[in-house]
């Protein structure tokens, strides 16, 4: 910020913060509007949030990941002479929103949906598949786990996580009716088993849904106590 | 042919037990058509797809009486089968046994017919054929009259169409049915006679009418019946007097010319040689019973003036829409009524919840002595304790100012916990609008501490793009990552804090603060597998059910959700009180969610079942 600005800053009666914790103050009301309905002032902060957002990652993504580099090739294109080669490709992808030319757009997103699908695949397979399945293989022998009680707790608690896991897989199971005894006798294992998984899912479902409560529930009243706070200092301490 | 009711088999029309099953046919629901083979009802006189007029079931019983009293033997029964095959083929026929005469007749092996023993089935009708054609074997043996009834048939012979008049028989002569359209003055001459209906009445030939402008063909000579003349051109010998009775008038029609059956359709194509028949169903004309319309019910008339309120109303997100439906009146006031209870019990809630937020200001933490940390967040709080100086701890501030409510709280927790050891710290975020809430955190934590000068103790190295590349890079090379840091912009070499650090390897721990599972998991996936690097995890409590399988399997170390965790983990760490004053409107909202709870389901019993309330 430039010296002028900062001493036209300092030389206003009031403190300039309070502009932003009146802006802050307004729009937390704004958005608390919707209660009562669909209105205009709930519009004004929603595509404000949306304006601001986009606008600060733009910026963010212009300030401190490609003026860097570019200040590098220009500097040094010898060593950073691949930046210019990424630079191209982001160049060919913003050409998807010219018709004419958006066929040139689809290596720059191919290499993007290639490269992340494959980093993405493997992570999931490395990270959670394997390591998942891996750690689904408990003993439950009370042994394994200690002695007297807490062994069985936790035998328990292996046989629950086993059943858990085999429950919601067939839960999600759908295949052809198998014939005969054997198969009908599969059939219906596999429906109560199913059956026994959506209750499990339920539960799950149901933790997610305290989880979630809980979270906005914290969010409301840090945003309540911001608004007294802040609305009393501001009836409290300013002068005007 | 008759359907078994029990296996579906298709059995002769004549007869009494099924061939597959043994069971008795005397109840059966279907038959076949003759012509097409479709399935008919058993009261069905014409056929739904080809209208071909079905034997009625009465005819059938009486064939099936008379052949129950015949005394035919198996040998006569195949006889005459053979012998009607003879026929249609043109060779003499054979009857053996006198009574086989009596049979009904049979067009062939593998036909499908129904049997009219008192229908003659001339052979003087039967003329030869300019050419034979193949087509005619899958026309119906039988055309149905366009305005055909039943009760027409049954209660007025004398008024009957032009079409039983031309396909009516005389059973004495043998003449074939359908032997005359529209030739009503030749009709003796061509052998029809004085037309018979079914019930053997005399009915008058009519003139024909929308059948075109074309003469209708000479008759046949009734008196000397001629070979007929079948398809392929093969000729037949004409049988004896006696034969044409055997052959139902679906065979003679059948073995009619085109001509004959058609000849004013025909007409116009006499003299085209080689012409392909015209199909019978299709040519001839046949109207089916219109059907009445039916009007709206009382029903529907409702269904439509809701659906046009509806439709008609402006949209209104709020739950005191102008929609107003109208409802019938016994319904209108029960409606009414549970409407208004809804937005009581709506209005209740909400300002339940407003009063818990609003609470903690005003109760002035009483609960927070109660607060006790569970073992779960007293490992937490040990294993970041167990941070010494000597390790790097990498902060990443994965949640945006949306969630700096429930997180920042924590966070700062966490903060002065390392900050009092003076562990170092470098952050940065995957999140651009991440980058905010590291800021603000490390602003309020230099407020509590001036002492932790950053450059020296902490740094904040910026925003991390490309989400999964981006993490792998930071495995790679942090200098690759960010070639300067986000607040004084200098390389990562000229800062204290950061000049040691090449990749992932250099950092000892990861903390991560996260709103959104997708960003954890990808920390989990794409840093943790195979850098041996302990991940703390502090998310939003939104999230904390997803990630504990991961913390149990023990890729994350220790994981502790915000909105329930925070206080808790003050207590823990003996951190400043920021969470711990919220405790109060916490439980405020706990009390009310399970007063909620209970009341919607003593209310929904007490209503009982969703269809005994209607």
């Amino acid at each position: 910020m430039s010296d002028s600005a900062i001493k036209w800053l300092a030389d206003m009666p009031f403190d300039p913060e309070v502009i932003g914790t009146w802006l802050a103050v307004l729009l937390t009301l704004a958005v608390f509007s919707y209660i009562l309905g669909q209105n205009i002032a709930f519009h004004l902060a929603e595509h404000l949030f949306v304006g601001v957002s986009a606008g600060y990652a733009g910026g963010l993504a212009w300030n401190h990941v490609i003026l860097p580099r570019l200040e590098l090739l220009l500097a040094n294109p010898a060593t950073y002479w691949y930046y210019a080669l990424f630079f191209a490709l982001g160049i060919l992808l913003l050409l998807r929103g010219l018709r004419p030319l958006a066929a040139l757009g689809d290596l720059p997103l191919g290499i993007l949906v290639g490269t992340g699908s494959g980093l993405a695949l493997g992570g999931a397979l490395s990270g959670s598949l394997v390591a998942q399945m891996r750690a689904s293989v408990i003993s439950l022998a009370p042994a394994d786990h200690g002695r007297g009680l807490v062994g069985w707790a936790f035998a328990l608690d292996a046989s629950l996580l086993l059943l858990g896991t085999l429950a919601v897989l067939s839960a999600f199971h759908y295949r052809a009716q198998g014939q005969g005894p054997l198969g009908i006798l599969g059939n219906r294992f596999i429906r109560a088993l199913g059956s026994l998984g959506r209750k499990f899912l339920m539960v799950g479902f149901g933790a997610l849904l305290a989880g979630a409560a809980l979270s906005f529930f914290a969010l409301l009243t840090g945003r309540l106590i911001f608004l007294v706070s802040q609305f009393m200092r501001l009836f409290g301490g300013a002068g005007f | 042919m008759i359907v078994c009711p029990v296996c579906n088999h298709r059995n002769r029309a004549d007869a009494q037990s099924c061939a597959s099953c043994g069971a008795p046919l005397t109840g059966f629901v279907y038959r076949a058509c003759p012509s097409c083979g479709a399935l008919n009802g058993a009261e069905q006189v014409f056929c739904h797809r080809c209208l071909t007029e079905l034997t009625p079931i009465e005819e059938l019983a009486e064939e099936a009486q008379v052949q129950a009293e015949a005394p035919v033997s198996e040998e006569g029964r195949e006889a005459v089968f053979e012998a009607e095959c003879a026929a249609l083929a043109g060779e003499p026929a054979d009857v053996s046994e006198p009574s086989a005469r009596e049979e009904p007749t049979r067009a062939g092996e593998g036909a499908l017919i129904e049997v009219a023993p008192e229908l003659d089935t001339a052979a003087q009708g039967l003329e030869g054929a300019p050419s034979g054609d193949e087509e005619r074997e899958s026309q119906p043996a039988e055309v149905a009259p366009p305005e055909a009834d039943v009760s027409e048939q049954t209660e007025d012979p004398t008024v009957a169409s032009e079409w039983e008049a031309a396909e009516a028989l005389e059973p004495e002569t043998g003449e074939a049915r359908g032997a005359q359209v529209g030739a009503e003055s030749e009709a003796p001459q061509a052998g029809a006679g004085e037309a018979q209906d079914r019930r053997g009445e005399e009915i008058e030939p009519a003139a024909p009418e929308g059948l075109g402008e074309a003469a209708a063909p000479e008759a046949p000579e009734p008196e000397q019946p001629q070979a007929p003349q079948m398809p392929g051109g093969i000729e037949v010998e004409p049988p004896p007097d006696e034969a044409p009775e055997e052959l139902t008038d679906q065979d003679a029609l059948w073995l009619m010319p085109q001509e004959q059956r058609m000849p004013d359709v025909l007409a116009p194509l006499a003299e085209i040689e080689d012409a392909i028949p015209v199909e019978t169903v299709v040519a001839l004309p046949h109207r089916a019973r219109p059907t009445l319309p039916m009007g709206p019910s009382d029903a529907d008339r409702h269904d439509a003036e809701l659906y046009q309120d509806i439709a008609g109303a402006p949209a209104s997100l709020s739950s005191q829409g102008p929609i107003q439906p109208r409802w019938p009146a016994a319904q209108a006031g029960r409606v009414q009524k549970r409407r208004l209870g809804s937005e009581v019990a709506r209005t209740l809630l909400w300002l339940g919840v407003l009063l818990s937020g609003l609470a903690p200001i005003v109760t002035g933490n009483l609960t927070a002595r109660w607060v006790q940390p569970r073992e779960a967040i007293t490992l937490a709080s040990d294993a970041v304790a167990a941070i010494s100086a000597e390790d790097t701890v990498l902060i990443s501030f994965d949640y945006s100012p949306a969630y700096a409510g429930e997180l920042d709280p924590l966070a700062l927790a966490v903060l002065r916990q390392l900050a009092d050891r003076s562990v170092p710290m470098v952050a940065l975020s995957t999140q651009p609008s991440g980058i905010g809430s590291a800021e603000r955190a490390f602003e309020a934590l230099a407020r509590q501490m001036p002492e932790y000068a950053y450059g020296y103790d902490y740094a904040i190295l910026g925003f991390l793009p490309g989400q999964e590349v981006g993490l792998r890079l930071l495995k790679v090379s942090f200098g690759d990552a960010f070639s300067t840091d986000h607040v004084l912009g200098q390389r990562l070499g000229e800062l204290p804090v950061t000049q040691n650090l090449t990749t992932l390897e250099d950092i000892d721990h990861i903390i991560l603060l996260a709103e959104d599972g997708a960003v954890a998991r990808r920390w989990i996936e794409q840093v943790q597998p195979g850098s041996g690097i302990d991940l703390h995890a502090f998310v939003s409590s939104r999230i904390e059910p997803l990630l504990q399988p991961y913390h149990q399997s023990g890729q994350i170390k220790t994981l502790v959700g915000a909105a329930n965790g925070s206080a808790e983990y003050e207590i823990a760490s003996g951190a400043a009180p920021n969470a711990l004053r919220w405790t109060d409107g916490a439980a405020l909202f706990f009390v009310l969610w399970v007063i909620v709870a209970i009341a919607t389901n003593v209310v929904y019993m007490s209503r009982g079942e969703p269809g005994a309330r209607e």
